[in-house]
């Protein structure tokens, strides 16, 4: 829906992304308030918001994969540990550059997710889930025991802090301006893509890849190079996971946060580049609510010997508001933004 | 028209909401920072970092949260730190190394003379961090990896493979066997199990005249070992060793079982393993087992505080399984949390009483008495505890077959 008034009078307006000038404000005040957050935050929610914008780089790649290409994986955080392994190494034991590290690590992440992506010519669905999962066995396995004198083995790798023209980003606040900008090229990259050639071959799968194939579309390339894409997004933030982090251990890239990735997605809506951010955003929050909220519903339990008893009830109230959210909006954050801008264009003649 | 400005309208208005806002939550914000107080302050906070209720919950959720309930308590009523109330703070993980970081840089804003941080898979994270901000933390065991180079870590029980050593001096010299002593390592694949495998203890163990000869992993939250210990069965050990904790020592002892070395082999395991309350989830497979306790024992209700932990356990109706040793270990980290805070004061006054000014006293720590009993201090250059004593389960409880003895030095060879 085009806002009241607002004529697309050339191609290149039809197909833009910032249409209007209030949207060009709205868009350079939402990138102000990004770039003054440090300043306003607490250091706790600055670290949260670290860890959100690495979030939001992963589940961008996933987003792909799985909103746009309809495959699945359950292997999203074994690429990431692929491209944290790679920037940790390149950078502690090799010393290069993490300008160098990053693609570099998304690249490494892209091909080894290639391999697992293979599968996905022969199956779809479950089974190819199951494919994937054995990513999340294989590469821990490859990286605890092959090597260790490289890899750290069990023990985490230190990772040095990363370093551009003599300026250290060993605190929260320096590496909120290193992640925040590669978070907004690689929202910007996928929000392209998927209005690409690419992007509509990716949802022809998605859609029927009987029909696709039929259309002329490589469904194999295509398949391959969404898995591809997909990790080479998680090798990225997995590189900067092991730059913010300073020390990596497989075991930050468990199956538990693969499942947690594609939480994300489904709460902040399949096929939403928008609603990928919303759905990282929403699940860390609320998580960071019920730890906030946990201490005070344990006047509601009733008293027993054992002590901690409210530290449980946090992820309780996580989960339940999880699956409140995914009950009454199995559509996603994405829908009811999109809901939102209808009502706010024609408000107040909804007529 | 009037339409297009009323569009135009809206949206001044959204956008001077949206600044509004900003403002709003710039001023909450800063509410909430609050400034440093100069000198005495009516409590002392300290922080403590650990998986409370994720995977490790076994050995450090409720052992921790009695731990620090009964401390401050203890403490408080003994005079609390130069007169100061100490309040212990948890933040828990759930293993979740994010979380850790992000509840760290909190932490760290408010510049904490002293942070306890639990699990080693944490202290591997910030360690280079801890020594950027010049807090001192104390931890509750130590690998290879946490403890070199020298950081702003202290561990308060002696380092995993330095505990080994111990038990190895004394399956050497007190154990029935002469000659060379065949050895079994089956151990969990992860940090923990890993931390006795270095090459420091492989020369140390062909020092003693002992032969390894079987090394097994199996993983840390299977249910089931049989294979691995079928294999070790077949090389005939006379020792098996295994560092397991809370489920895994279940796991381990059944595997033995099953391949029918419980009743054949002398079995060894480390600190977090040996314990009433695994005895009691082993059901009697436990008796026996020899290992390295490097705090009290629940039983020793002589020392004045454990007999005041004891009888608070039984007027609260808690589980007695619940004072044991991981409860013993959370317990001795706060003990010292409080005294090296109180000789910090003591030595520079609450002025002065910073990260820097802890650091000094815990360098300088040497023949500590805590509690009047456990010997205690930093090794030459190290930041681990000491002293241990080995134990030995008889009818499901530790009880002691050595007096407090310096473990080992088994700091790699670049650190000596």
């Amino acid at each position: 829906m085009r806002p009241s008034g607002v004529f697309d009078e050339r191609y290149e307006d039809d197909i833009a992304i910032v249409r209007t000038k209030s949207h060009w404000g709205l868009l350079f005040a939402l990138l102000g308030l990004l770039f003054t957050l440090p300043s306003i935050l607490t250091p706790h929610f600055l670290a949260t918001a670290n860890h959100i914008g690495i979030s939001i780089i992963a589940c961008q790649g996933l987003s792909i994969l799985m909103g746009y290409t309809g495959q699945m994986s359950i292997g999203h955080a074994a690429f990431m540990m692929v491209g944290a392994y790679t920037a940790g190494i390149l950078s502690a034991k090799a010393g290069w550059p993490f300008l160098i590290t990053i693609p570099v690590s998304g690249l490494s992440a892209g091909v080894v997710g290639l391999i697992f992506g293979i599968p996905s010519i022969r199956i779809k669905g479950f089974y190819l889930a199951m494919a994937t999962l054995s990513a999340q066995f294989i590469i821990p396995w490859l990286i605890d025991h092959v090597r260790v004198d490289i890899t750290g083995g069990v023990f985490s790798l230190v990772v040095p802090p990363p370093k551009l023209g003599g300026i250290v980003f060993n605190t929260q606040f320096k590496m909120f301006y290193l992640i925040m900008p590669i978070v907004i090229l690689i929202t910007f990259f996928a929000k392209n893509l998927v209005r690409s050639v690419i992007g509509r071959a990716f949802v022809a799968i998605r859609d029927n890849d009987l029909a696709a194939e039929v259309m002329g579309i490589n469904v194999f390339r295509y398949k391959l190079l969404s898995f591809f894409i997909c990790s080479f997004f998680a090798g990225v933030a997995g590189a900067l996971w092991a730059y913010w982090l300073r020390a990596i251990n497989t075991e930050h890239f468990t199956l538990k946060e693969s499942v947690w990735y594609i939480g994300m997605i489904i709460t902040g809506g399949m096929g939403s580049t928008a609603g990928t951010i919303f759905g990282v955003i929403y699940v860390t929050m609320l998580d960071e609510f019920a730890r906030v909220i946990a201490p005070h519903l344990g006047g509601v339990l009733p008293p027993t010997a054992s002590v901690g008893a409210e530290l449980a009830l946090q992820p309780i109230f996580f989960g339940i508001g999880i699956l409140l959210f995914v009950i009454f909006e199995p559509r996603g954050i994405a829908h009811r933004w999109e809901m939102f801008k209808a009502y706010y264009r024609l408000w107040p003649f909804s007529y | 028209m009037k339409e297009r400005r009323n569009a135009e309208m809206k949206k001044r208005i959204i956008l001077v909401v949206l600044l509004v806002s900003i403002f709003v939550c710039c001023g909450v914000v800063s509410v909430f920072r609050g400034e440093a107080q100069a000198g005495p302050p009516s409590e002392i906070v300290v922080n403590l970092i650990g998986d409370i209720t994720g995977p490790y919950a076994p050995s450090t959720g409720a052992a921790c949260l009695f731990a620090i309930k009964d401390m401050e308590k203890y403490i408080n009523s003994h005079g609390g730190v130069r007169g100061v109330k100490i309040r212990f703070v948890v933040h828990d993980t759930r293993n979740k190394r994010d979380v850790a970081i992000s509840k760290y840089a909190e932490i760290s804003a408010q510049k904490p003379p002293l942070i306890v941080v639990l699990q080693v898979a944490d202290v591997e994270v910030l360690k280079e961090r801890l020594a950027e901000d010049k807090i001192p933390a104390l931890g509750v065991g130590g690998t290879d990896k946490t403890n070199w180079p020298v950081g702003w870590v202290f561990q308060t029980t002696p380092a995993y493979n330095d505990q080994f050593a111990l038990f190895l001096d004394w399956l050497r010299s007190d154990w029935k066997k002469t000659g060379r002593i065949k050895l079994a390592l089956v151990c969990p694949d992860f940090p923990y199990g890993h931390s006795i495998f270095t090459p420091t203890v492989d020369d140390y163990i062909k020092k003693k005249d002992i032969d390894v000869v079987a090394k097994e992993f199996f993983p840390p939250f299977d249910l089931d070992a049989t294979t691995q210990f079928g294999r070790v069965a077949r090389s005939k050990p006379d020792v098996i060793y295994s560092m397991t904790i809370a489920g895994q020592v279940r796991v381990a002892l059944k595997g033995a079982e099953s391949a029918g070395l419980i009743e054949s082999v002398l079995y060894g395991m480390g600190c977090w393993g040996i314990d009433r309350t695994t005895a009691k989830l082993t059901g009697g497979l436990m008796e026996g087992v020899v290992g390295v306790a490097p705090v009290w024992l629940p039983s020793e209700t002589h020392i004045p505080m454990i007999k005041e932990l004891v009888d608070n356990f039984e007027k609260e109706k808690r589980p007695p399984e619940n004072n044991n040793g991981p409860y013993a270990i959370h317990c001795i980290v706060k003990v010292i949390a409080a005294e090296a805070l109180s000789k910090t004061v003591e030595r520079v006054g609450w002025d002065k009483l910073n990260g820097e000014e802890v650091y000094k006293t815990l360098v300088g720590t040497k023949e500590w008495k805590v509690l009047g009993v456990m010997p205690f201090q930093f090794g030459t250059n190290s930041r681990c505890s000491l002293f241990g004593r080995m134990v030995k389960i008889k009818s499901g409880e530790p009880v002691p077959i050595s007096s407090w003895l310096p473990c080992p030095d088994m700091r790699p060879v670049q650190f000596r």
